[in-house]
């Protein structure tokens, strides 16, 4: 199978790009949540939502704007749900750390580090319940292993054989604090292969690498033969929540010279590999650049106009059904009721 | 688990010969290994799994033997099962029933014992329940199962034994009903789970002595039948609680503080609250049996409220 990596290049730049239009907008205090970006860490989720189907199932955690984006969630509804819009893609109730856009099955994403990983075991469980085709991606960072919950669900995932891949990125930082300080290892993966588990390790910005680690996991959950970890090694060039960032955050589109021949970007070890296989070339990067500039700056502008609170009072959310409830009539049960034409048509619109 | 082939559970000793006492026996052998899933004792990652498998459209039942056990899952029920249909608008739902079985007796001590009702009512987007008969019992599991929320249910262990005759076919008990047992006319006792049939026992004895009790089953922790309380109390004047939670910051608090916001001038005597002592539970037996509110204590809670201490006739407690 031949894999479009001019295609994941464009996904990794639009996550750049809205990223650091969100920083650079963001001291003008209308966005009034905790955000948290990831400048630097593109690459993951732009291979992981270019393998997956519309089918397929993202949980995320409270850094996941890249990951909704790269599942195909609705920009002008993160926008909106930054600027805390009843428009926004959780009705501004959840805010950059809770995301979900249920039409591209981005199930949602968790603000306790760890939270979201059961809870896509649980919708993988489901799906071999039912022995469906599609697989679940949760993310992770290198702290989500700190946390007990991890080892709990990886066993229940290999005892069940579902079909869920973790996709840990590992930027070494739990806020600030060095992993050195944290873990008996640095190195994360491996632990779980004495539980049989099946894992991979990728180096830093080998995106060749990272794109085969994906793609042999996700088959291997869509076969039946159960879970995988991966790691990957990043660099998280903002700060832990808000608006800073450091780094060759924006030097992409220059030409490599300018950029300091990418000093550990990822955008540019894929951009200077396309460029010198004669994929592309760096017009093409500038082109793409106007090209989703001008995309970001009409999903904010619109968010903008949706702004203001629901009208509805928030408490009408608490509970989801009244106090008296009805018995089903017996009969077929219903099935799975993923969004399947809706979702392709999302993810394929960029 | 016929009506709705979503529905399943998940427990530790589910292949048990005990079956978790009994509450999942033929389950295995009629509906298959898929639908009766044996858990690890992982008590957190299979709260989330089932968060996740609601998520999904599957309506699961996770049994803890014992409700100290939930505080291992407290991230996924409280951070997660709770918030999840607030937090993203609406747009998603957890249908999950969590049975909690309170243990009591035979020296279940300070981690095998514990009511927690009252935390679990503290949070919102939770509904709590702690039946006390078994009509109750059914109708209020059918009534979570089919909710599309999180609903915990306080399972006393000693009620167990209760037997009743209740209908065969299914029907729902709604959340938010107090069960009224008996009525009365000079105080009102409200009770919680297995204190309920101690309440039945001192009102017995409070009518010999001349004294109208009535008795109410809390039933419902949240959200409170605050009319069924209130209406009662504004016959009698006086309310007696009494829980198998601790007084401070329990239910009973909440329930004192809603009867005095409400019939402040009305009230006979203040509100009394009569519950386990503010220690974990001892183990001796002798310590375990002084522990819990008896009939004994009740009744005489109830009389002194009415009749005064120092005016009490001969009690029937004496």
């Amino acid at each position: 199978m031949s894999v479009n990596k001019v295609e994941i290049l464009k996904r990794m730049v639009r996550i750049r790009m809205v990223e650091l239009y969100i920083a650079r907008r963001y001291p003008e205090q209308k966005m009034r949540c905790p955000t948290h970006l990831c400048l630097g860490q593109e690459a993951a989720p732009a291979v992981c939502g270019y393998f997956a189907g519309g089918d397929d199932i993202f949980v995320g955690t409270c850094r996941s704007h890249g990951h909704y984006l790269a599942k195909g969630g609705n920009l002008t509804a993160l926008f909106a749900e930054l600027l805390g819009s009843g428009k926004g893609c959780s009705k501004g109730l959840g805010g950059s750390m809770h995301l979900i856009d249920l039409g591209v099955n981005f199930w949602g994403t968790s603000a306790i580090v760890g939270g979201g990983i059961p809870i896509a075991a649980g919708a993988a469980f489901r799906l071999r319940y039912e022995n469906a085709p599609q697989i679940v991606v949760v993310f992770l960072g290198d702290a989500a292993v700190e946390e007990g919950v991890v080892y709990e669900t990886v066993n229940f995932a290999l005892l069940h054989k579902l079909p869920l891949v973790f996709v840990c990125e590992n930027n070494a930082l739990a806020i600030t604090t060095p992993i050195e300080l944290r873990q008996c290892s640095t190195i994360l993966h491996d632990r779980f292969q004495t539980m049989g588990m099946n894992s991979f390790y990728v180096a830093e910005n080998d995106i060749s690498q990272l794109i085969e680690a994906i793609r042999v996991s996700y088959a291997r959950a869509r076969t039946g033969l159960g879970p995988t970890f991966i790691e990957y090694r990043v660099s998280r060039w903002c700060a832990h929540v808000g608006p800073a960032f450091e780094g060759p955050v924006d030097l992409w589109w220059q030409p490599p010279a300018a950029s300091g021949g990418g000093h550990g970007c990822p955008i540019c070890v894929l951009r200077d590999e396309l460029i010198a296989g004669g994929a592309i070339r760096l017009e093409y990067i500038r082109s793409l650049r106007q090209q989703v500039q001008q995309e970001i700056e009409e999903a904010y502008r619109q968010a903008e106009s949706t702004a203001g609170p629901i009208g509805q009072d928030p408490a009408a959310f608490v509970y989801a059904s009244g106090l008296a409830c009805e018995l089903p009539s017996r009969g077929p049960v219903r099935g799975i009721e993923f969004r399947h034409a809706e979702a392709s048509k999302l993810v394929n619109a960029f | 688990m016929e009506m709705d082939e979503s529905v399943f559970v998940v427990g530790q000793g589910t292949r048990d010969r005990g079956h978790i006492f009994g509450s999942v026996e033929g389950l295995l052998a009629r509906f298959g290994p898929q639908r009766v899933v044996e858990m690890p004792i992982s008590e957190n990652a299979v709260a989330g799994i089932c968060v996740g498998a609601a998520l999904s459209g599957l309506r699961p039942i996770l049994v803890l033997q014992r409700a100290d056990f939930s505080f291992l899952a407290l991230d996924q029920l409280i951070n997660h099962a709770s918030k999840f249909h607030y937090m993203f608008g609406g747009q998603t739902s957890v249908p999950l029933v969590v049975r909690l079985i309170v243990g009591k007796g035979w020296g279940q001590g300070p981690q095998h014992s514990q009511s927690l009702h009252s935390m679990f009512a503290h949070f919102p987007g939770l509904r709590v329940v702690a039946p006390a008969d078994p009509h109750t019992a059914k109708g209020l599991l059918l009534n979570a199962v089919f909710a599309n929320d999180p609903v915990i249910i306080l399972e006393g262990r000693p009620l167990y034994g209760t037997a009743q005759v209740i209908p065969e076919e299914p029907y729902t008990v709604p959340f938010g009903q107090a069960r009224g047992i008996r009525e009365g006319t000079d105080i009102t006792i409200i009770a919680v789970s297995f204190v309920v049939p101690e309440a039945i026992i001192a009102a017995d004895d409070l009518s010999r002595a001349g004294l109208s009790a009535e008795v109410i089953d809390l039933v419902s922790v949240n959200p409170l039948d605050i009319d069924t309380i209130v209406t009662s109390v504004q016959k009698t004047g006086r309310l007696l609680v009494v829980d198998t939670s601790w007084s401070y910051c329990g239910i009973s608090a909440e329930i004192s503080a809603v009867v005095h916001e409400k019939l402040f001038g009305e009230l006979q005597s203040p509100v009394r609250r009569l519950t386990i002592p503010f220690t974990p539970t001892p183990t001796a037996f002798e310590w375990e049996d002084r522990y819990y509110p008896t009939h004994v204590q009740i009744a005489q809670w109830a009389q002194e409220m009415i009749c005064g201490a120092e005016l009490c006739p001969t009690g029937p407690t004496s």
